[in-house]
């Protein structure tokens, strides 16, 4: 297949372009932290094999976005809607892994109930995935969940970093546009395929989860976890929010449910102990969605192994989940 | 992928018409819809929630507690328990409120024709039956009989105490008033000091042609539905409504999951037999 073949230098002096005619978030370091950045002036966009810190989750569920503000006097109300991002967005060199997210998690906030803040932000963004063709970092287990990442083909744009340079393919019209500014001749790119991971994990954990609800095992499952929250904040699909009012405007921020107060009520707790909490994190990935979505809300992107404070490996909880078992004596104490 | 609807968490505005206590930590709240057009095209059915807002406070959640044929206004009733109730608290008649809904699905009103209803309430739990109450007496030739067992830690804490006392002289339906066996217990003739579970026994209501419909605190449900379980009664003639946290009420925070199932979208409604089969966190 013919592709779109570009040197490095060929990439930065697109991107110097793009950034200079549209918004262009990629992973850029500062302060030694790689994160999905705004291409302003300076910073080098990273275009070897490394991982972001946050995901480009919160390119669209923003950690903290303003639903509205408000003035509020005695007995008037006016509502005002939050200024528009108008501009179009390039999302450059995020992983398959991330886009499996968005595309998962378009099922959440288009059941029923679109979401116009999430579909806005969908429609205006033109992502171009940099391929995986062997595990990003040690973490990466997107392929051990039989993800192919090798494509994308809910992306705009895939690019393939090859010993010779990098090759480019556009998917959708968007892609083609944003193409457009790297220079470089097309030529007949060779065949990628994903080298397989090392291991592979059974995914279908629905029913068995779900059977083994009540087994004590659940206690063993992830003991250390603290409640922190951080998984959720770094990992691409945990999408729970809150709803707050702050000086004037009404927020929808990330909310996590590992911690205590996430279904806490006055009188009556469902989640009292922390085991049960996990379980509803992995049970929410691994079954609830599944059967609710028909996808599992994870990509196996591994950051949430990067960054747990507790060192606690989510492939060792998937292993684990595999082996649960009815309880002996039953019940929860 | 279009974005074609708009904001989905900007609110209505509504105005509190009328605010009265019902108990030392207890107001419901009557409030009109600001535009006339959204009030006009409003419906609603019993069982159904909102989301109400406190602008500077917060949002939160509490059911739609007048019935559907008590038109041109919600009502809701509040416990004053933290910051956004406390703000609502301190609302007056004149002052403006957020409405998101009407959310959820609703109880099972045509399913309930020419059945016998038996309405079991425990605390601010009335509140939900109470739109579904009022919904019932005000088409009334459409029901067999009609029974309220109501029960509060004590008479104070009881709620709609006008509603009750008309209930009370209503051949409408029957009553039967509770409150705790805690020491010194002081109550009128007419209110019995037991909890629930023993008047059931006492009872034995026949589960042939009838729906139990029940809210309160977890424990009494739980309670409730042992003892009609006990006396024979099929997990499927039990309906209650579930209260779980709730932020967004559209199926999109999580925050009220219990299991595969949202509790915003495919409840708060649910026969006994429907809830049995969720993983018990609620
Ligand atoms: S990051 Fe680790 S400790 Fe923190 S909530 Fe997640 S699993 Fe628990
Ligand atoms: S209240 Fe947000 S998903 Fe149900």
């Amino acid at each position: 297949m013919k592709m779109q073949k570009l040197s490095e230098d060929d990439i930065r002096a697109g991107l110097d372009k793009l950034s200079r005619e549209t918004v262009v978030y990629a992973p850029m370091e500062q302060e030694g932290r790689l994160d999905f950045r705004k291409m302003e002036k300076g910073g080098e966009v990273e275009l070897g094999a490394r991982k972001t810190i946050m995901s480009a989750k919160k390119l669209f569920l923003p950690q903290a976005e303003e639903l509205f503000s408000f003035k509020a006097g005695k007995h008037s109300v006016e509502m005002i809607d939050p200024p528009k991002d108008e501009e179009p967005l390039v999302l450059f060199a995020c992983r398959p892994c991330e886009m499996r997210a968005l595309e998962i998690m378009d099922k959440v906030f288009n059941w029923d109930y679109a979401d116009f803040q999430w579909n806005e932000r969908r429609a205006r963004a033109t992502i171009i995935v940099f391929a995986c063709l062997e595990p990003l970092t040690e973490t990466c287990f997107c392929n051990s969940l039989g993800i192919d990442s090798s494509r994308s083909d809910g992306a705009d744009a895939i690019i393939y970093t090859t010993a010779e340079g990098f090759f480019a393919r556009a998917h959708s019209e968007k892609g083609k546009k944003a193409l457009k500014v790297f220079v470089g001749k097309d030529e007949e790119a060779p065949e990628f395929t994903t080298r397989d991971f090392p291991e592979k994990f059974n995914t279908d954990l629905q029913e068995k989860m779900m059977e083994n609800f009540e087994s004590p095992t659940w206690k063993e499952i992830a003991p250390a976890c603290i409640g922190c929250g951080i998984c959720t904040f770094v990992c691409p699909t945990c999408h729970c929010f809150d709803i707050q009012d702050e000086g004037g405007r009404r927020v929808r921020l990330w909310d996590y449910c590992t911690g205590a107060d996430f279904t806490l009520m006055l009188a009556h707790q469902p989640r009292p102990t922390q085991y049960r909490r996990y379980r509803q994190k992995v049970m929410h990935k691994y079954s609830y969605y599944p059967t609710r979505f028909g996808e599992i809300l994870c990509t196996g992107c591994g950051r949430c192994i990067d960054q747990c404070p507790q060192n606690i490996d989510f492939r060792e909880v998937l292993k684990k989940c595999n082996r649960l078992a009815p309880a002996e004596t039953g019940g929860e104490e | 992928m279009t974005a074609e609807n708009g904001n989905l968490y900007k609110p209505h505005i509504v105005t509190v018409t009328e605010v009265w206590e019902e108990t030392p930590t207890i107001k419901t709240f009557r409030m009109v819809f600001d535009d006339p057009k959204v009030g006009d095209n409003f419906t609603f059915k019993a069982g159904q929630f909102g989301e109400y807002s406190v602008f500077g406070e917060g949002e939160a959640t509490f059911c739609i507690a007048n019935s559907p044929t008590r038109k041109g206004y919600i009502e809701c009733s509040v416990k004053e328990v933290a910051r956004m109730t406390h703000g609502l608290h301190l609302l007056d008649v004149g002052d403006k409120v957020g409405f998101r809904g009407p959310y959820g699905n609703w109880f099972p009103l045509e399913e309930m024709k020419g059945k016998k209803l038996m309405f079991i309430g425990g605390g601010i739990g009335l509140a939900p039956l109470r739109s579904l109450i009022q919904n019932v007496l005000d088409t009334r030739k459409d029901f067999d009989q009609v029974d309220i067992i109501y029960a509060a830690r004590c008479e104070e804490e009881f709620v709609y105490k006008r509603e009750i006392e008309e209930w009370k002289a209503s051949s409408d339906c029957g009553l039967c008033l509770a409150v705790d066996p805690i020491p010194d217990q002081v109550c009128g003739d007419d209110v019995r000091v037991s909890f629930i579970p023993p008047i059931l026994e006492e009872m034995k209501p026949n589960p042939k042609n009838r729906i139990v419909i029940t809210c309160g605190p977890p424990i009494m449900i739980k309670l409730v539905t042992a003892k009609l379980e006990e006396l024979g009664w099929p997990a499927e003639q039990i309906i209650t409504t579930l209260e779980m946290k709730m932020k967004c009420g559209l199926g999109k925070c999580g925050r009220c999951n219990i299991g595969s199932t949202y509790v915003c979208k495919d409840g708060p409604v649910f026969t006994y037999e429907q809830i049995r089969s969720f993983p018990q966190e609620y």
